[in-house]
């Protein structure tokens, strides 16, 4: 296993390209940032396309957490459960969890039914966090502002293009 | 790409075969251990909501490096190609945009590896900053680039 270091690249027509690197596991961020501001100055003196951004990028293993199998009949990622969250600086972030099971939705409506366990537990734990062992971390939004509450959540449909 | 939260992505494969991805951000001060715990617990309470298989998972963080401008001519179809091989002779390359032709020998496509700033590279790949050296995708440290030479690759139109 190994962590993805994704530099992107813009070009003098702003198109951005990236270039990754593999990087070992069990480092901490601060020394992974280390190395890529190193490759950063590294990379600026053999291109002549501008600094944009990087990421460093985990894989988690599913393995043991998650049943390995087919698809569920009927599933399509364009059927989508959109929640809505208000975080604590009053701004809204939004989760859409694709291919939506309709089972999860109050009959003759388009409301995901907040009774079922399911939908009780992502809730909890998008407004409430989780503990890994390590203190509790919890969901934000793009700025970094804890998740305070529930807005809205129904099921709705997007459009993804034709299946192959 | 956000440095005040780090990005977890979940892709859910469908029964016609079309994937699609979620994210759920939590914070950039998140603990690399801490942050794969609980994109695990999050998978799985995805996965009691969805009638798709969720194939992968991951935690990006964003990394708070200067940007920079690019040069007027710069083009990201411009490449240059490393290929990398590590001590089980497991094969890996890089693939970098907007190559500048001057790291380029005359008359040929290969690289000039004798050039200054092609051998810092080369060296921070091969060898690291003293604390990380990159590695082969399986996780093998990269012995040595055993190629280097310029590509051109088709992007989208502008």
């Amino acid at each position: 296993m190994a962590h993805t270091l994704e530099i992107s690249i813009v070009d003098g027509k702003n198109r951005t390209s990236t270039t990754t690197v593999q990087l070992p596991i069990g480092f901490t961020l601060a020394q992974y940032s280390a190395y890529a501001l190193a490759l950063r100055n590294a990379l600026l003196n053999v291109i002549t396309g501008g600094f944009r951004g990087a990421e460093l990028c985990v894989e988690v293993d599913l393995s043991g957490v998650l049943q390995v199998g087919k698809p569920l009949v009927a599933s399509d990622v364009e059927e989508i459960g959109e929640f809505v969250y208000q975080a604590a600086n009053g701004l809204r972030t939004q989760v859409n969890i694709p291919a939506y099971d309709e089972a999860n939705t109050a009959l003759g409506s388009d409301v995901i039914d907040d009774s079922l366990a399911a939908v009780i537990a992502f809730n909890g734990f998008m407004v409430n966090g989780f503990d890994p062992g390590t203190g509790n971390v919890e969901p934000c939004d793009i700025g970094g502002s804890s998740i305070a509450a529930l807005l809205t959540q129904r099921e709705r449909f997007r459009n993804s293009g034709p299946a192959n | 790409m956000s440095l005040l939260a780090a990005r977890m992505v979940f892709t859910v494969l469908d029964n016609k075969g079309k994937s699609s991805k979620t994210e759920i951000k939590i914070p950039i001060s998140t603990p690399i251990t801490a942050a794969i715990a609980v994109a695990q617990q999050a998978a799985t309470l995805i996965a009691a909501l969805t009638k798709g298989r969720i194939t992968s998972a991951k935690v990006c963080f964003g990394l708070n490096l200067a940007t920079s401008a690019a040069a007027a001519d710069a083009d990201a179809q411009e490449k240059m190609m490393l290929t990398f091989r590590d001590a089980n002779n497991l094969y890996g390359k890089m693939s970098i945009p907007t190559l500048d032709e001057t790291k380029v020998i005359s008359g040929s496509d290969r690289i000039d590896v004798f050039d200054a700033d092609v051998v810092a590279l080369i060296n921070l790949l091969v060898t690291g900053d003293g604390t990380i050296a990159p590695v082969v995708v399986r996780g093998g440290s990269i012995d040595e680039v055993t190629q280097a030479r310029e590509v051109f690759r088709t992007t989208k139109a502008l």
